[in-house]
């Protein structure tokens, strides 16, 4: 029963909350930022700031931790072993894991704080919101990049295709 | 000699010089802070250094790849592939 729930709903938890997170991430960068600077052309952005951002940026963001709490999860005891390299097995999952948690930090500490400053959820001047919009950007194209091998390490840790990969 | 000059934005005479074709002493009129024997390896630092100077030349800055979305992909994927290599040989 334990195996059910840790190996088995944590699976499916981590990997429903991580299409989530990873698939609201590619809408960011992939649709929503060339569709501002459209927008803004045309005086429509603020529909997209005031509606849909926010609500994007709310499922974004629980679903990271989510994603992050259920890899946990299934980790268990071998949480340790993963992150600090201990045992070959767990290499592929530990960079993965490694990614993954560089990734949740961004979205708490760097994208989503300044996000609230971009949004007006925050008070912040001109300046601050300029600087905001550099660094949520930059963070966020960096999410994009690190997802790249955070999901074929996690696709690679396990099964037929790290036998592939691995040997 | 035109693909150094468009991606490097070389000057002729320098393009000459790195492919080896010039005399280092037809460099003293150039600008460049070029060593006066340059190996092959050099060449290439010296290539880089050319790359700089021009951009600097043109008022322009060296370009974060995370600003486009291509540049974005490209180098996800370079860090997939150093990655990958990294671990595969950690488990052999």
């Amino acid at each position: 029963m334990g195996d059910f729930i840790q190996l088995g709903i944590g699976r499916w938890i981590h990997i429903l909350a991580g299409i989530m997170w990873i698939g609201l991430l590619y809408y960011f960068n992939f649709v929503q930022v060339p569709a501002l600077a459209e927008a803004a052309k045309d005086g429509t952005a603020p529909g997209i700031t005031k509606h849909v951002a926010p609500r994007a940026l709310f499922y974004f963001r629980w679903a990271a931790l989510v994603t992050w709490l259920a890899g946990a999860t299934i980790l268990g005891a071998h949480f340790v072993d993963a992150f600090l390299f201990q045992k070959p097995t767990y290499y592929p999952i530990g960079v993965g894991a490694w990614l993954g948690t560089l990734m949740l930090f961004n979205v708490w500490v760097l994208i989503w704080p300044n996000q609230q400053k971009i949004l007006g959820l925050k008070p912040a001047t001109d300046p601050e919101k300029a600087k905001a919009r550099r660094i949520a950007f930059l963070a966020s194209r960096t999410n994009t990049m690190l997802s790249i091998p955070m999901v074929f390490f996690m696709v690679a840790s396990g099964g037929v295709f790290r036998t592939a990969m691995f040997g | 000699l035109k693909f150094l000059n468009v991606a490097f934005g070389c000057d002729d005479r320098l393009v000459h010089y790195i492919l080896g074709e010039h005399e280092v002493g037809a460099l003293n009129s150039l600008d460049v802070d070029t060593p006066a024997l340059l190996p092959s390896a050099l060449r290439l630092v010296t290539l880089g250094r050319c790359r700089k100077k021009n951009l600097y030349a043109h008022g322009g800055e060296m370009k974060n790849p995370l600003d486009s979305l291509w540049g974005t992909v490209i180098s996800g994927v370079v860090l997939t592939l150093i990655l990958y290599n990294v671990v595969k040989f950690a488990l052999h």
